[in-house]
């Protein structure tokens, strides 16, 4: 984030503002989905999300800090949208598809399956913490900013999270036939 | 499948391609209109007291290695202490103070440094309290002015909470079980009350003496929860339904069956509510008979209708939750808000906030029937001032934000005469009350 933006914006400044909300929207939209697997209530996460900074902005005390305090504001905004509609959440539900994704030629379909099947088996904090720090490449310190949890917390629901889509992986591998898994 | 070896490579690479490669198209515009619409708000408007995550969990580098030596020294030294404490405590019992109302003034506990010091009183000497390679910081001391608690944030990452004598003895770890933003003592010392740090509907009761610690679900997002004087079994907390409304509910220990305080009625049909709603009944403070209750919320500009400010309410409550009265305190109607109101502790008068022209200023007033008249009491700063009363009521400590960087400059001011006195101690104070 460009820092004379962000302290421009901090004065008031809603043309900086948007100019910042223009080059973070993307990627922050895409965040919200993978975390809420809806695009509509990642829509309304990521609007919240914005909005929120804009009003608050003056609460900034370290303009470098605007990227971390703006992943907060979505975390905590896709956790508000999950509270609105937890049957989303469950494991069970059925899952809306998000805009159509450029797919990687390296990730092959089964992966893909397999990798989708054991991302929606985890709670809503495992899916966070994965998305945080793999889609967006938060460190742990940085995580645990936008979590609003300390650091070792981040570090053991990492662990937990991809421990538990490992084992998902193993368990559908075990199910699954080299014959079957070329159909899938 | 994936193996293990390439598992991240994968999974950061599926989320690429699972990601969306672009907002839909009407998104920004739509933020930006509403951004567009929507008022700023001031810095200071942050309504409670937080525990500063960020501040516990930055500093983990400054921590070295673990110095096992100096470790065992201090355990020793401990060990040595407690048992002269306990020496001491055999033959010679203080009085406690009441956990309302006046009382003498104790000592004066801040941190520095990742370290807990203590002050005989606010401008005496310093003194180590709790020091080490723990960054201990937050404390509170307990209304009786036996106990202290604070965060500690030990190497590699685990923040907690930990309780101790006021001395500093016998500090142990508390059983918390998640991050908070928000704890409270009873009155008595025998719990904790803590609300959870990521906003959701959790809160606990976390007994000091070392029992496993009651968490209470209330269905909603929940703030501040505090006890409520003389019923022992209720518990006052912000809570928001789930069509978005905060408001103050009443609760038993088992946390079940929350009940709305029915306050400031007709506030959803406030100018601009929908816009502001997250700012509407902040700061509850009982006093000591558990029926009067002072809280501030937003109310419609008496001088523009565009721009609503806080004000302060003194309602009354019922045994059984019921708002018998709820009467606006204004003192006066040029200030764009009253707010962040304290009882001072012989309860016929309020410490509060002000703002005007952007300036921040802390007053006092008499409150009988009425509220009298606000007196200034010569504390400005341009955001929030924190501030603390001393157990006799004579003088208050302030924290008043610096212009631009910097830390807070802290002072004493004389109650009587507005007199003021620096000090060099830092804004996370807290007072021990000691029988007069």
């Amino acid at each position: 984030m460009r820092r004379d933006l962000v302290e421009q914006a901090m004065a008031g400044d809603h043309g900086a503002f948007s100019e910042l909300a223009r080059t973070s929207i993307g990627r922050l939209y895409a965040a919200a989905c993978l975390i809420l697997r809806d695009d509509q209530k990642a829509e309304d996460a990521t609007q919240e999300a914005l909005v929120a900074a804009w009003r608050d902005l003056s609460s900034l005390r370290d303009p470098d800090r605007f990227g971390a305090w703006l992943h907060r504001l979505l975390v905590r905004s896709c956790y508000r949208e999950a509270r609105r509609g937890r049957r989303r959440w469950a494991i069970e539900s059925e899952v809306r598809e998000t805009a159509v994704p450029a797919l990687d030629p390296s990730i092959d379909i089964a992966d893909r399956d397999e990798l989708e099947r054991g991302f929606r088996r985890l709670d809503a904090d495992q899916r966070t913490v994965l998305v945080l720090h793999y889609y967006l490449g938060l460190s742990l310190d940085e995580a645990a900013d936008a979590l609003g949890i300390p650091p070792g917390t981040v570090r053991s629901r990492l662990h937990r999270a991809t421990r538990a889509m490992r084992a998902a992986l193993d368990a559908d591998a075990r199910a699954t036939t080299p014959n079957e898994r070329r159909l899938a | 499948m994936t193996t293990r070896d390439d598992f991240d490579r994968h999974l950061a690479a599926w989320f690429e391609a699972s990601a969306p490669s672009s907002e839909p198209e009407p998104l920004l515009g739509q933020v930006l209109a509403r951004t567009a619409r929507t008022r700023r708000r001031p810095a200071w408007r942050i309504p409670e007291r937080w525990i500063p995550m960020s501040a516990i969990t930055t500093r983990s580098a400054r921590v070295g290695q673990v110095p096992w030596r100096t470790i065992g020294l201090i355990a020793l030294l401990i060990v040595t202490l407690v048992a002269g404490v306990l020496v001491i405590a055999g033959t010679r019992r203080p009085a406690l103070p009441p956990p309302f109302g006046v009382a003498g003034d104790g000592k004066v506990l801040y941190s520095f440094d990742g370290d807990i010091f203590v002050r005989d009183s606010p401008t005496a000497a310093k003194t180590p309290l709790i020091v080490g390679p723990t960054i201990d910081e937050t404390p509170a001391v307990s209304n009786d002015g036996s106990k202290l608690v604070f965060s500690r944030h030990e190497d590699g990452g685990a923040s907690s909470m930990w309780i101790a004598n006021v001395d500093g003895s016998a500090s142990r770890r508390l059983d918390i079980p998640f991050a908070i933003s928000w704890f409270e003592w009873s009155p008595n010392g025998t719990d904790l009350y803590v609300a959870n740090e990521d906003g959701r509907s959790t809160m606990a009761i976390v007994p000091t003496d070392g029992s496993p610690s009651t968490t209470l679900d209330l269905g909603m997002p929940v703030q501040v929860p505090i006890h409520r004087p003389g019923y022992d079994d209720q518990i006052l907390c912000k809570g928001q339904d789930s069509g978005g409304n905060w408001g103050f509910y009443m609760v038993g220990r088992d946390g079940l069956h929350p009940q709305r305080l029915d306050l400031d009625p007709g506030f959803r049909s406030d100018t601009d509510y929908l816009s502001h709603r997250d700012e509407y009944f902040s700061g509850p403070a009982w006093a000591s008979d558990g029926r009067r209750l002072l809280y501030y919320t937003l109310e419609p500009a008496l001088t523009s209708a565009t721009n609503p400010g806080f004000r302060i309410h003194l309602a009354e409550i019922g045994p059984a939750g019921e708002v018998l009265s709820d009467q606006v305190l204004e003192s006066d109607r040029s200030h764009d808000n009253e707010f962040n109101a304290s009882w001072l502790p012989t309860e016929d008068g309020i410490l509060f906030q002000v703002v005007k022209g952007g300036r921040h200023a802390l007053a006092i007033a008499s409150l009988g029937e009425t509220l009298g008249t606000a007196r200034d009491l010569g504390v400005h700063g341009a955001d929030w001032i924190s501030s603390i009363i001393a157990p006799d009521g004579q003088s208050v400590i302030v924290a008043v934000p610096p212009v631009v960087g910097g830390l807070q400059s802290m002072s004493m001011v004389d109650l009587k005469s507005f007199t003021d006195t620096p000090l060099d101690v830092r804004p996370d104070v807290t007072w021990q009350r000691v029988a007069r």
